[in-house]
């Protein structure tokens, strides 16, 4: 199974080519990242060049679902939905903070960790793991906070990664989503989803003004 | 040449499937009934709803041209201008949807779409390029209001647009205050068909000015204020009738007056009008009439091809791609303020 991973929900964008191999075994065939840039399909270029796989053996594409920037997000979605329209690839939609999560794990940073994302507004998108040299658990749903309350995490010594964390809390650690890790992630999955039904992980409230009542004439 | 055409730009999510100027198919989804609840379209409803919508509207569209994605030559996809994050959904979708079939993608200029638009057929849906003549040609939605010279397919200068709201703008902003649902240019134009256009006198802006310019802001406080004084009088379905045809009365008279003067002056033939308020019936008349005084052909967009719509797209994309022209890189990005180029 050879699968595209993207994971445009902060400013590194990150695509990688992953193959599923038997037994288990996964390989990253190509995997490009950009910091800051806009290029999308430029970099799924690149990725397969280095790989040497044609687009045609694509045939899984998984996108980070975020939460983060969702102008990002939304054009990886959008990216798999024309693909899928194409090629009729399989699409597997992925939390961005189970990818953060799964990062942590690769890094050996051990203990529990508090996923930041910036939400705009004095608020972050926060999630507690749990990481241990055999696997992660989650110990808090991903949910929205307050910076006081990320504020007092950090003060307290909690371990806390996130795309740009550091830019609020000196002692976080900076991880970015990278699409490699995505990629394993979808590796053995088969909850595939229609492109329609792939959504960016909304975590508000969508709340617009209404307009008063309407004067109906007949 | 078998092309997709996939446009996103506000509120209608659009693919259509065109082969050699002919239309195989043309599906819209509208949310003009989501976006009604708040008065006017909510850029970020606007883009969810896109993302839904954008494949069965493009299942849709290949089913009913009984074409499958292997069998297309090109996609087009709106570049700008309008909404990004709208945008943004059909151009990536677009460019993915090239990319891996390894066809050309064409970003078209949503207006310069518009402005091209009377010259395609309803029935059977085509291309009708072999009738086009130069022309003054009024392009006036909900987002936009300009003039535009044509001297010859794709060689266009647009001669003015408006200063501040567009024409179906204001016909919404009218409607808002009277209390009339979003989006309000249909139902003040059913409703002033039984009123008196000149029951109120309301300014007719910029048209004494020598320009070919439009303003419809100063037009619309004009009618709150006149609806501030005279409270009851919505209360009064004659009388309201009588508001929507004297408010209409006055921005057609500008829209038709100002295009027929531009297309007098600078001596064209034929006059064309597009866009969602070139629906207007009271529009369609005034510049019938305008036209027929001074002995110049009228074109007007069907109304099928007048509101949002990716056939225009796939038109124009069509053309310009066999003209070795619209071809767009990559990893283009959307050019939500794309002013229309001047050629």
């Amino acid at each position: 199974m050879k699968i595209l991973a993207v994971d445009f929900s902060s400013p590194r964008r990150s695509v990688a080519l992953v193959e599923e191999g038997g037994e288990g075994a996964v390989v990253v065939a190509g995997r490009m990242e950009e910091i800051s840039g806009r290029r999308t399909l430029g970099l799924v270029e690149e990725a397969l060049k280095q790989a040497g796989w044609q687009r045609e053996e694509i045939q899984t594409l998984a996108v980070g679902l975020g939460p983060g920037s969702y102008t990002g997000i939304r054009g990886a979605v959008a990216l798999a939905q024309g693909w899928q329209l194409g090629r009729g690839v399989n699409l597997l939609g992925i939390s961005t903070v189970e990818c953060l999560a799964a990062q942590a794990e690769v890094e050996k940073m051990f203990g529990p960790v508090h996923i930041v994302i910036d939400a705009q507004r004095n608020e972050f998108y926060l999630a507690g793991y749990e990481i241990a040299p055999d696997g992660r658990s989650e110990t808090e749903a991903l949910r929205l906070a307050g910076f006081a309350e990320v504020q007092r995490l950090a003060d307290g010594g909690a371990r806390i990664i996130g795309p740009e964390a550091t830019q609020w809390f000196a002692q976080a650690a900076t991880v970015f989503p990278d699409a490699a890790i995505l990629g394993r992630l979808a590796c053995g999955r088969r909850d595939y989803v229609a492109g329609c039904n792939l959504e960016p992980i909304y975590m508000r409230e969508t709340t617009f003004k209404k307009a008063p009542p309407l004067r109906v004439v007949t | 040449m078998t092309l997709l055409a996939i446009e996103t730009s506000c509120d209608e999510t659009g693919v259509a499937i065109i082969r050699e100027g002919r239309v195989l198919s043309n599906v819209v989804a509208s949310q003009t009934a989501i976006h009604a609840e708040y008065g006017g379209v909510v850029p970020e409803l606007a883009t969810r709803e896109h993302l839904r919508n954008f494949m069965p509207v493009a299942a849709e569209a290949l089913r009913q041209a009984s074409v499958t994605p292997a069998g297309l030559d090109a996609v087009a996809v709106t570049r700008g201008p309008g909404l990004p994050s709208a945008l943004l959904a059909g151009l990536k979708a677009g460019q993915a949807l090239a990319f891996c079939l390894r066809k050309p993608i064409a970003g078209i200029h949503h207006l310069e779409a518009h402005l091209y638009s009377p010259w395609i057929l309803a029935d059977p849906p085509r291309g009708d390029f072999a009738q086009f003549e130069p022309s003054v040609s009024l392009v006036a939605s909900g987002g936009h209001t300009l003039l535009v010279h044509v001297r010859g397919l794709f060689n266009h200068r647009v001669l003015g647009a408006t200063l501040d709201d567009a024409a179906g703008e204001c016909f919404d902003k009218i409607g808002k205050l009277m209390g009339l649902a979003y989006p309000a240019g249909a139902q003040i134009d059913r409703l002033a068909a039984d009123g008196n256009p000149k029951a109120f006198q309301f300014p007719r802006p910029m048209l004494a000015e020598a320009n070919d310019d439009f303003s419809f802001a100063g037009l619309k406080t004009s009618v709150r204020y006149f609806l501030e004084k005279n409270p009851g009088l919505l209360d009064d379905p004659r009388r309201l009738r009588d508001v929507c045809a004297s408010a209409q009365a006055a921005i057609v008279e500008v829209l038709a007056g100002k295009t027929a003067r531009a297309a007098r002056r600078l001596g064209a033939r034929c006059v064309t009008a597009s866009g969602g308020v070139a629906c207007n019936n009271a529009l369609r008349r005034e510049l019938a009439a305008a036209c027929a005084q001074a002995g110049m052909r009228l074109r007007l967009a069907e109304r099928v091809f007048s509101t949002d719509n990716a056939a225009m797209i796939g038109i124009l994309a069509e053309r310009k791609l066999m003209a070795g022209a619209g071809e767009m890189d990559l990893d283009a990005e959307i050019e939500p303020n794309w002013a229309l180029p001047l050629a």
